[in-house]
């Protein structure tokens, strides 16, 4: 019980890191491989506020403002390409991940950040165990998101604007749709959700790398959710935590505990890729 | 790529595939470059410096007046060599006048070693302000492989090739050296003072002088320290898994098992680990009374914040404990924390640590400048003088090779003293442990302890 407990946990923060991967996916097509990234400047702009003495509030403002203009800023840089193939779409991600890990190199060195915890210090005990109001905060975290944006896709005019797009774009566009405006949002959102995994994720402290590469796991997780569904991802990230944090508890797996993570994450990745029916991966409408 | 109707075909698989695979060996490089800047700075870490120098106004040093021969050496003592083979012609990198010595540092990119740069420039131009090594000075060459492999092995080919420098000197571009062991090999260019190099080359590449342990005697030195000195009766060991830190955990083991403890606990650890909570849980319902953590900065953190949460505090060796950040961000958890160093720590004032201090104050007056990453440079620069001074004008590679091999019971003033002999580049087997004081890290004892 103890390791489940502690699998799922793990697997909210995978999980929560995949919520906004997916979502820019379902709208626009795009495997972000710099969420990570984007999520590790605003964790780093959080942690240079507060050591400014910025209260945590506004410095988590700011930080999520800032995760808005990136996202602006990466739904103009791909203007051009929106009619470019998923790959060069793609490259372009990775040449932005490689962009903002250089650029946050400038800013802050490569030197560890602390990052100051969004939750109360300290947890309850529960099977012989603490489990710390952060990893319960994250845990709640993930599961709100997953609620909240289902109803936004469902419920408000942008999110079903969103979803038109993400189905046919052309269509969506003879409906009187602004797809550069919905896009524009997608990103905003996507990044937003990248800056609030960096943030809370990041705590207590976190290095430039370390987000960045936990990007394989949130893709996993978001395989796991077929790339379309947040629900889907969510168990999708509870799912890889637990079978990521459960073998460990056995005595033959527990020198390799941790690097069964990465190993479990990419062997669903080529998975899911090679094995899934197609139509489970691409039909990104209705399905929020 | 796709089809019309949206679906994936296979191109679209296999290009997906293939960037996932490209994306992994990206990230996994990345990874391997945060273990090994962590390894760089765990080997440079020597305690607490509060005292920061100033940037370069120029990166390459000047060369200046000339000096008895010798003069410009190390405090170290000298030992006559074996006579050698005469040049047969003329040696790359060394003319009437000069010898030229080139170096490749990650400055930018995902980096900054450029303190190592500083240091290595501190000391060249010592020795050139009072006359260079018998009579000729010292050309510093420096390049940046901006964390790019690609770069940086064009670098060393042209430091090689090009400027035809006589040896590398305070060489840290991680990710090139690691790829350039071979090529430096075969085109026999001496290496002094590595900051990245995997056990094997210590007894197997005669070009290679880290001036340190080599990674699994750094870890049998730390297991026995545990074992032995913390009292450990169960040991773990936490491993980031990346090659040098698994060495490094390798030895540890190996120390355990050579001492007869036989329940201990080894964790690998990703560099993804986004949660320490279950290991610390694991160790703790395993009844390990005692943690040695072989991890970078930030996962160093995030454990000893997790054992925190768990209200578990068992006695602890910390390879990255020695960065007073680290200690400062886990708080009082950090408190007590033992911290092996393999050079000698700056607070320890010795003559070396003396002249070091002065050097960088006389050629950085400004400030700015780490100096427990600096000295990977001065040090290796002052070895490589030293043993350049007792060959005389006749200056060839392979005496100098043999000069290294030939130092006897050498005292460079870093280490404890050490001989170099072929087939074994380990220099002495010893390290400085401190302990975690109110965030400051403070020799345990002035004493080297020996494996």
């Amino acid at each position: 019980m103890t390791s489940l407990i502690l699998g799922l946990a793990t697997g909210s923060i995978y999980a929560l890191m995949a919520l906004g991967v997916v979502i820019v996916y379902k709208a626009t097509g795009v495997l972000n491989f710099a969420h990570g990234a984007m999520g590790m400047m605003a964790a780093f702009l959080f942690s240079s506020l507060t050591l400014r003495n910025l209260p945590v509030g506004l410095a988590l403002l700011v930080a999520l403002l800032f995760s808005a203009g990136l996202g602006v800023a990466v739904a103009f840089a791909l203007r051009p390409l929106r009619r470019a193939p998923r790959l060069t779409r793609a490259i372009f991600m990775l040449g932005m991940l490689a962009l903002l890990q250089n650029l946050a190199v400038s800013i802050w060195g490569p030197k560890v950040r602390m990052v100051p915890s969004l939750f109360p210090s300290g947890g309850l005990r529960i099977f012989g165990f603490v489990l710390g109001y952060d990893q319960m905060g994250i845990m709640l975290v993930a599961a709100g998101l997953v609620i909240a944006l289902s109803a936004f896709f469902r419920l408000t005019k942008l999110g079903v604007g969103i979803r038109a797009v993400s189905s046919d774009q052309d269509a969506a566009a003879l409906q009187g749709i602004n797809v550069t405006r919905i896009t524009i949002v997608t990103w905003i959102l996507g990044s937003v959700l990248a800056g609030v995994a960096g943030i809370m994720i990041s705590s207590p402290a976190a290095d430039i790398f370390s987000l960045t590469l936990l990007v394989i796991q949130a893709f996993a997780a978001a395989l796991l959710g077929r790339l379309t569904s947040l629900p889907a991802t969510l168990v999708g990230g509870l799912v890889l935590g637990v079978l990521t944090t459960v073998p460990a508890s056995f005595d033959a797996l527990r020198p390799h505990a941790q690097t069964i993570p990465p190993v479990v994450s990419f062997l669903l990745i080529v998975g899911i890729l090679m094995f899934r029916s197609d139509s489970s991966l691409i039909s990104r409408a209705g399905e929020a | 790529m796709s089809n019309r109707s949206g679906r994936l075909g296979l191109r679209d698989k296999v290009f997906l595939g293939a960037l996932a695979l490209a994306l992994l060996v990206n990230l996994w490089m990345v990874d391997s470059l945060r273990d090994e800047v962590a390894k760089l700075r765990k080997a440079q870490g020597t305690g607490p410096v509060t005292e920061a120098l100033a940037e370069p106004s120029a990166q390459v040093t000047e060369d200046s007046a000339a000096a008895p021969a010798g003069e410009a050496a190390s405090s170290a003592d000298r030992t006559s060599l074996p006579v050698a083979q005469p040049p047969g012609g003329s040696q790359a990198g060394v003319s009437k006048a000069a010898i030229k010595i080139g170096t490749v540092v990650t400055q930018t990119g995902l980096v900054d070693m450029s303190p190592i740069v500083r240091g290595l420039s501190a000391w060249v131009q010592h020795v050139n302000a009072e006359g260079g090594v018998n009579g000729r000075r010292i050309e510093l060459v420096v390049e940046d492989d901006g964390t790019d492999t690609s770069r940086g092995s064009a670098a060393i080919r042209k430091l090689v090739e090009n400027d035809k420098v006589f040896a590398l000197v305070g060489e840290c571009a991680p990710l090139s050296d690691v790829q350039n062991i071979e090529y430096l090999k075969q085109k026999g260019v001496p290496v002094i003072g590595s900051c990245i190099l995997p056990t094997d080359q210590f007894k197997t590449n005669r070009y290679q002088f880290a001036l340190r342990p080599s990674p699994d005697t750094e870890g049998r030195i730390t297991g026995k320290y545990a074992a032995k000195d913390m009292g450990a009766k169960k040991p773990a060991v936490i491993v980031l898994d990346q090659q040098l830190m698994v060495e490094m955990g390798n030895g540890t083991v190996a120390q355990w098992k050579a001492m007869g403890v036989k329940d201990y606990v080894v964790e690998t650890v990703a560099a993804t680990n986004p949660n320490f909570t279950p290991t610390v849980v694991r160790l703790r319902s395993q009844g390990v009374d005692n943690v040695t953590l072989l991890l970078d900065s930030a996962s160093t953190i995030r454990f000893l914040q997790a054992a925190a949460q768990q209200g578990w505090k068992p006695p602890m060796l910390s390879i990255s404990s020695y960065d007073e950040e680290v200690n400062r961000y886990a708080g009082e958890q950090a408190e007590g924390t033992v911290v092996p160093g393999f050079t000698e720590y700056l607070v320890t004032n010795g003559p070396q640590q003396r002249q070091f201090r002065a050097d960088m104050q006389r050629f950085y007056p400004q400030g700015g400048v780490r100096l427990e990453l600096a000295t990977g440079g001065y040090h290796p620069a002052q070895v490589f003088t030293d043993v350049l001074g007792k060959l005389g004008d006749d200056v060839t590679r392979e005496r100098f090779i043999n000069g290294m091999e030939s130092l006897t019971n050498y005292d460079d003033g870093w280490e404890p003293p050490y001989t170099l002999r072929s087939g074994n580049h380990e220099t002495a087997r010893a390290a400085k442990f401190a302990v975690v004081k109110e965030g400051r890290v403070v020799p345990i004892t002035g004493q080297w302890y020996y494996l």
